[in-house]
């Protein structure tokens, strides 16, 4: 019968076009996060370079080692790995669990202990799937980091590794580069390699050369200020990793939306040929008909 | 008359920064006050009030700060602060309900709880008051 193809086409596109404004929602959801998270990040940046910039004159000058820098032989290992508590980011978790599962299996494979520390469903559910050892998990943060997070996440890192629950841990994430490209990454955060204390941007080498009085003493501060600064290095570590994720997200739902609309182009060109052919169908068997009078 | 530069970070935003004449901190060693032309000084803070002098006039700044880090050098202030809140931002019954909490907390005396958390927590408290109380005069 003609015409049933069209309605079926018809039916498609509908299903389609409903589709599309569900991934357009969600681009622009994702895109207001990424926003809001960008900022956050620029405004955590200025924090996060005075800190590593006195932490960079310290451990230059101190010469009490703290037991942060400790390096021990690595019985146990921590992975803290970083990934989204949701799906449709594209490869953006796939892409982290294959790094973090490489470099555990590694670590196994060693004799080490590992145990995991994830933040984000996708992590959790995971490793925890496969019978890796969970040491904690934070299914909880939403794509939100906020400098308490930080301090849970981060407060747990420096106490184990003290306390000697692990002998080294390390952090799977991924780097924010740009708005396309987001870089999984794994670091080692403990013990603190002393040349691991990223440089900051030294706007002056004046300032940077000064002599410090120290108060109490260079030792004390040090004790405070190390903590510290690894807590607010795991906490711009999610705020990156998080802003990575809505980064994925807003790019693989503008291109889920670009395919539904590629694709009703596509329907809706061949339902109307269909369309078109029924109708001269039609057209053909009346101008039949009336001949044969 | 040389001013200072003060800039009070936090790990979330930049909480102030601004040109001023002289900076009151609360440092671990007891309160210091930085006038131009200070040594350059590394130290850290206690929770407390920073008093800001914003010029000759008299004219001046409270916040309150939880604890941290400051850095002066070159005619510049820096202070790391875990938390830094002006009269404006603190919330009066948040505060006392925090002071309240802590009090209770030190009132018992068994092992179990954290002595020195609820000793920072108190000081916390005290210091946001503080800034209220003084704003009000």
């Amino acid at each position: 019968m003609p015409g049933a193809g069209v309605k079926i086409l018809n039916k498609r596109i509908r299903s389609v076009n409903s589709t599309k404004q569900i991934t357009k929602a969600m681009k622009m959801v994702a895109a207001a996060k990424l926003n809001r998270s960008q900022g956050k990040m620029l405004a955590a940046r200025p924090y996060s370079q005075k800190l590593t910039k006195l932490v960079e004159h310290l451990s230059g000058s101190a010469d009490g080692g703290s037991p942060l820098f400790e390096v021990r032989e690595v019985k146990r290992r921590l992975f803290v790995v970083v990934t989204s508590d949701k799906g449709l980011c594209g490869s953006y978790n796939m892409n982290l669990i294959k790094l973090a599962q490489k470099a555990i299996d590694a670590s196994v494979a060693e004799g080490v202990e590992t145990e995991i520390l994830s933040v984000g469903k996708k992590a959790g559910d995971y490793f925890a799937k496969r019978d890796y050892t969970m040491f904690e998990r934070h299914d909880d943060y939403n794509g939100e980091a906020t400098a308490q997070r930080g301090q849970q996440v981060g407060g747990a890192v420096v106490d184990t590794f003290l306390a000697g629950t692990f002998d080294e841990v390390r952090l799977v994430y991924a780097q924010f580069v740009s708005m396309m490209t987001q870089q999984p990454v794994d670091q080692l955060v403990l013990p603190i390699a002393p040349d691991s204390v990223e440089k900051a941007d030294d706007e002056d080498e004046e300032v940077a050369n000064l002599d410090y009085i120290w108060e109490p003493g260079q030792a004390e501060l040090f004790e405070v200020l190390l903590p510290l600064y690894l807590r607010n290095r795991v906490f711009m570590t999610l705020m990156e990793a998080f802003t990575s994720e809505h980064a994925a997200r807003m790019t693989s739902m503008t291109a889920a939306t670009d395919n539904a609309g590629e694709l009703i182009d596509a329907l809706t060109l061949q339902r109307n040929r269909e369309r078109q052919a029924a109708i001269t169908a039609e057209l053909l068997d009346i101008v039949g008909g009336a001949n044969a009078l | 008359m040389k001013s200072l530069k003060v800039n009070i970070v936090t790990p979330e935003k930049i909480a102030w920064e601004a040109e001023a004449v002289s900076v009151t901190l609360p440092g671990s060693d007891g309160y210091l006050g930085v006038w131009a032309n200070h040594a350059p000084l590394v130290t850290g803070l206690v929770p407390g009030v920073i008093t800001i002098k914003l010029n000759e006039g008299g004219q001046s700044k409270l916040m309150a700060c939880s604890g941290g880090f400051v850095e002066i050098s070159a005619n510049a202030v820096n202070i790391m602060s875990d938390t830094c809140e002006d009269a404006g931002e603190i919330d009066a019954g948040r505060a006392k309900a925090a002071l309240e909490r802590a009090k209770e907390r030190l009132s018992i005396s068994d092992a179990e709880t954290d002595k020195a958390r609820a000793t920072l927590a108190k000081e916390r408290a005290e210091a946001r008051l503080e800034v209220l109380d003084l704003m009000e005069r």
